[in-house]
């Protein structure tokens, strides 16, 4: 599921689009943990519903409140 | 050092109440405590003398004429430097915020207020609330009571430095990775961090919207508890502030814990962990033993879900946060928030989303297969002893994210997961540093929470142990 993330394309993204500069060391720590984070992300939101959103959080900790 | 400092906050509020003692007096032994610890502690970032003293004189004019009294009436307190006062400097501990005056005051800064507590000064903490070390390059690290060589842990350093030096009766700190959770055990004094949700977090300083909570740090449990008691609660400010009613956690104390069933997870706290921490965490489970608690082993959902997702949307969230000064004045901002602000503009949208609608599921799953079996979860929040500053002090950017790492492991899931956890002291660790033990619950469990560390402290008297520049 993990694959590598090409660190000269994190340094275009993050320089182009937000203008942060990164040198090549720090683009590669950073593509290396975007690696480790988009896959777990990828992994969980495959179990997602259409019918999730974020703003639920809230009520679903309320509901488990109870016991 | 003052004998009045010795007592606890509900002791010496009870004090003032039936007039044994003036808020002015114990106010002018705070400030003067203060003043003989900060050149090694570090803890204030303001002490705001001449208010307090006038706010004690009017606390204790109240007392005389009998007028209705808040819980916490002439109480001084002092606070992470992050909750907002109208019109007030607020830094942040930062450079970049160090002339900031916000327009609104923070909810909880009233409800305290209303309460009758003092505001005695503004407290040290990690800049931007970015760093579980306690450091701080632009306002000087804060120091460990215990020993000055060693972290307080952070991102609340203040507040726990503060409260453990004998400054202070309570303070509040936030939570975002384990901000109040760690400082509280590296400093010997008890921390919550409440459900998301159980407290408002209008007008305070964001760190990470879906994570930042707000909770006390005293020298108890029952402390603690009062604290809870005054800020928790429904608040239009705050969206995110759960309709829930507030328990009279302070009343709930007191009663047996026989029966309840406390867990210790089988798999991911425990590991790494030192033989002087592994005793510490065994001794107390043995006290809660003691007191009638059934001790049952279990395998947790894997927490690593939950720190991998949490870096996503902390990552993310902290970054929005800094983006101007990212792009304005990164000069300003020291390498570890600069480093923890970089990897959240690269980012997709969409990854993020995926990592907040997770989120709900996972946490439905955990307290299901969780307290389903067991009331509590008992764990280290820290599985090393405390380190010292210089141990902790990063030369690069990978020190940085393996540092807050391995500090942060045991107590990020619990905010990913949104789940309300106590740190107590639990004894000390071959460096003599203390050491801390959270319990854990289900979602708005505090009462629970609180009702086991108040009978554990009933038992013990790890809270009641002073550092050593108090009685130095």
């Amino acid at each position: 599921m993990r694959k590598s993330v090409d660190p000269a394309a994190v340094r275009r993204l993050t320089g182009q689009l937000r203008g942060i500069r990164l040198s090549q060391k720090r683009a590669e720590q950073i593509a290396a943990e975007l690696a480790r984070m988009n896959a777990a992300a990828r992994l969980e939101g495959g179990l997602n519903d259409f019918n999730d959103q974020p703003m639920n959080f809230g009520v679903v900790l309320a509901g488990l409140a109870k016991r | 050092m003052s004998d009045l400092l010795k007592m606890s906050l509900s002791e010496v509020a009870a004090a003032i109440r039936r007039k044994r003692v003036s808020s002015l007096e114990v106010t002018r032994a705070c400030i003067e405590r203060a003043k003989a610890v900060q050149p090694q502690v570090n803890c204030f970032i303001a002490l705001e003398e001449e208010e307090a003293l006038r706010a004690a004189r009017a606390a204790d004019r109240a007392v005389k004429r009998h007028a209705k009294l808040g819980r916490l009436h002439g109480v001084p307190l002092a606070h992470k430097d992050m909750f907002y006062r109208a019109d007030r400097v607020c830094t942040g501990g930062s450079k970049v915020l160090q002339d900031y005056r916000p327009t609104d005051t923070a909810t909880v800064v009233h409800r305290l207020a209303s309460a009758g507590a003092l505001w005695l000064g503004r407290l040290n903490m990690s800049e931007l609330a970015a760093n579980p070390t306690g450091h701080n390059p632009f306002f000087g690290d804060c120091c460990n009571p215990w020993n000055p060589a060693h972290i307080t842990g952070g991102s609340s350093s203040g507040s726990a430095a503060c409260v453990a030096a004998r400054a202070c009766f309570g303070a509040l700190g936030s939570d975002t990775g384990g901000s109040v959770r760690l400082p509280a055990a590296a400093n010997g004094v008890v921390g919550l961090k409440p459900t998301y949700g159980r407290v408002s977090r209008h007008a305070i300083l964001p760190r990470a919207w879906s994570f930042d909570t707000v909770g006390p740090l005293a020298r108890t449990v029952r402390d603690c508890a009062r604290l809870m008691e005054v800020i928790a609660g429904a608040d239009p400010l705050d969206p995110t502030a759960g309709s829930a009613p507030v328990p009279r956690y302070e009343r709930l104390l007191g009663r047996e814990i026989r029966g309840m069933k406390i867990g210790v997870p089988r798999n991911h706290y425990y590991d790494g962990v030192t033989t002087d921490v592994y005793r510490a965490m065994q001794e107390s489970l043995a006290v809660l033993k003691f007191l009638g608690a059934r001790i049952i082993e279990l395998d947790v959902p894997d927490p690593g879900v939950a720190i991998r997702l949490a870096n996503v949307i902390g990552q993310v969230e902290s970054s929005s946060v800094c983006a101007n000064w990212m792009r304005e004045r990164p000069q300003d901002l020291s390498l570890v928030v600069r480093t923890r602000s970089e990897a959240g503009f690269a980012i997709p949208a969409v990854t993020y989303l995926e990592a907040l609608n997770a989120r709900p599921r996972i946490t439905a799953q955990f307290v299901q297969s969780v307290f389903g079996r067991i009331d509590a979860l008992h764990a280290p929040v820290m599985p090393m002893p405390v380190p010292t500053r210089a141990e902790t002090m990063p030369e690069g950017t990978a020190d940085i994210m393996t540092l807050l790492a391995a500090l942060t492991r045991n107590t990020r899931p619990f905010n990913f997961l949104g789940l309300p956890a106590l740190s107590v002291p639990a004894g000390f660790a071959d460096n003599g540093l203390p050491i801390g033990f959270q319990l854990v619950g289900r979602p708005f469990g505090e009462e629970v929470l609180l009702q086991i560390g108040d009978a554990y402290q009933r038992e013990t008297d790890w809270h009641e142990h002073e550092p050593k520049i108090v009685s130095g």
